[in-house]
């Protein structure tokens, strides 16, 4: 939470104007997103598409499949409503709000296609579908698997506050509660975690 | 960042006050404050957080793929159906001017004297008039408006007709011809060119396996040809009005003088009509054998081709639970690929795209494999396995 968001990569040319700054060029930048203009949706893309799938394999989206399936679906619903971003928060804050409507969304169907799997006798599928991690490392799959254990609300306030590391206002602003309320979730986000990394360690 | 606390408010909210949302703010945005005020452990939970962010995206999804797929979506929205169509070059049928029409349309009237509903495949009308011909290949409900006097209302599939004598009749069809037809309302006369013609009422269907193995069966006990169609009706059947593709209808399909083939013998027979193109053949003997001998060590392949032949047929609800699974189309894939079974392949992975149609992987699919703006690397990745 304390180290800003890396910046986006800056392009070739260096001139391309970043959606989230003030000013004639970033307003341009989204009209022309919100109008489907290839270039622009190639440019907000590449801003903050890396952030995005973040947030989205870390609210437990899935494998990496689901992580592109809802990356694909929150860029086109964020061109099909971007008529309705008034700016009143950050793009990339508008964008994430998309990213977890559309994890929510996901989880629900996966979690209804799975029941489905289950029923026709294809656990094993269902359950290799369920496992996908996509960590090399041990331990970060340890944290991840326990944050998947945590509870949605917990898990979204940890997630864009402490590993996405957004300011808490924009955190609160997204989720639709109260800046000490966030503060609660995080606080018992974390101690959940650390409940669950120590059970996972004793033998 | 607003101030930081005062050490005896901070000394408060160590022994549990609950901070007000601007000391919030301050503490979720603050990493010295929020130090202070973690006493479960050390600092080794949130490191690894931080280290979560630093995951290389490249381990988490392929951002090019997904942009080129945004991209392509937004180029053409609706037409990522048909581009899977022109991909299976396999099932691309000839017709001069066809008319594409994707699963579930609402009902639509290419010809004048019927509304046609839930058509998968393609229907053109082949000749406008009174006598009205209509060419089908795959499936269509006709609902048939009242004909006139002069009027007449057929529908043609390769060598086969179907004559319209009442309203509401379902066809099958493949590339050879009928497969199945059957009558919900009214009488229509089914003209098979491989069998002799046959005119069924209500609720009865005719199934092409059925009306040759009638023949075949009919030729080896050398009865007449007139007792063998009174014995049999034709290939005709009495069939509950529900939709026509049920499996069940074609387990009564074998000649009743032959012993019952064995279920690999069926998976054999299904995998031959596959590669010929007969799907709905394919779909009903795969189904037939997987029903034998569900636990066989072959049932599990023997799905994927039932459930690759269904998707390619468009008739998601066909056979119940076979094609569940996205995962095993891919997997089946694969497994072809390793066995150097290319078109096995490509059919499985077809039948994974056309499985998610509703997902953005599908879309993702056939954008790549279709694009033409699209990178070189990016499509050969889209089609490594297909065949061209």
């Amino acid at each position: 939470m304390r180290d800003p968001p890396s910046p986006p990569p800056p392009s070739p040319s260096g001139a391309v104007p970043c959606a989230d700054e003030s000013g004639d060029a970033a307003r341009d930048l989204l009209r022309a997103f919100a109008a489907g203009d290839p270039t622009a949706v190639s440019t907000v893309y590449r801003q903050h598409a890396d952030l995005v799938a973040r947030v989205v394999a870390h609210f437990g989206a899935g494998g990496a499949a689901d992580v592109e399936d809802v990356v694909q679906v929150t860029f086109l619903e964020a061109v099909r409503s971007a008529s309705r971003f008034k700016g009143q928060t950050s793009l990339r804050g508008w964008l994430v709000s998309i990213a977890l409507n559309q994890t929510r969304m996901h989880r629900r169907r996966e979690g209804r296609l799975r029941k489905r799997m289950i029923l026709f006798g294809a656990e094993e599928q269902a359950q290799s579908a369920a496992d996908e991690v996509h960590m090399a490392d041990e331990d970060v799959a340890r944290l991840r698997a326990a944050l998947a254990k945590l509870p949605e609300l917990q898990r979204e306030a940890i997630v864009l506050c402490e590993i996405e590391g957004l300011p808490a206002k924009e955190v609160s602003a997204l989720l639709g509660a109260p800046a000490a309320t966030i503060w609660r979730r995080v606080h018992d986000a974390k101690k959940s975690l650390r409940r669950l990394l120590a059970t996972e360690e004793e033998p | 960042m607003s101030a930081h606390p005062e050490s005896q408010r901070l000394t408060h909210l160590l022994e549990g006050a609950e901070p007000t949302d601007e000391e919030a703010e301050h503490l979720l945005d603050c990493a010295r404050c929020a130090s202070l005020l973690d006493t479960d452990g050390d600092a080794t939970l949130e490191t690894s957080l931080r280290a979560l962010r630093d995951t290389p995206t490249t381990m988490i999804y392929d951002r090019a793929r997904t942009e080129a797929a945004v991209l392509a979506q937004l180029r053409a929205p609706k037409r990522r159906f048909a581009r899977v169509a022109a991909v299976v070059s396999v099932v691309a049928m000839a017709a001069s001017v066809a008319l594409v029409l994707r699963p579930r349309q609402s009902p639509t009237s290419p010809a004048s004297h019927a509304t046609i509903e839930g058509a998968v495949g393609r229907v053109a009308v082949e000749q406008a008039g009174p006598d009205e011909v209509v060419a089908l290949t795959g499936q269509a409900t006709f609902r048939v408006t009242h004909l006139q006097p002069g009027q007449r209302f057929r529908v043609r599939a390769a060598r086969d007709e179907v004559e319209v004598r009442g309203t509401q009749f379902r066809v099958d069809s493949d590339a050879s011809g009928l497969v199945a037809v059957t009558v919900q309302e009214g009488r229509v006369e089914v003209r098979p060119a491989c069998c002799s013609a046959v005119l069924l009422g209500p609720s009865e269907r005719w199934d092409r396996e059925r009306a040759q193995a009638a023949a075949a069966s009919a030729a080896a006990s050398a009865t007449t040809p007139e007792a063998s169609a009174t014995a049999s009706g034709g290939g005709a059947v009495a069939v509950p009005p529900t939709p026509a593709t049920a499996p069940t209808a074609a387990a009564n399909a074998g000649a009743p003088a032959a012993p019952a083939p064995s279920g690999i013998e069926l998976v054999a027979q299904g995998t031959a009509a596959f590669d010929a193109g007969n799907y709905a053949t394919a779909q009903v003997v795969l189904a037939k054998a997987i029903a034998s001998e569900p636990a066989a060590a072959w049932a599990r392949d023997a799905r994927t081709l039932a459930g690759a032949a269904q998707v390619l047929m468009s008739a998601p609800d066909a056979i119940p639970g076979l094609s569940v699974s996205a995962e095993s189309f891919d997997a089946a894939a694969k497994r072809a690929q390793r066995g150097g079974d290319a078109r096995r392949a490509t059919m499985a992975r077809v039948g994974a795209a056309r499985h998610v149609s509703g997902r953005a992987a599908a879309a993702r699919w056939c954008a790549l494999a279709t694009d033409p703006s699209l990178s070189a690397a990016l499509r050969a990745e889209a089609e490594r396995g297909c065949v061209r």
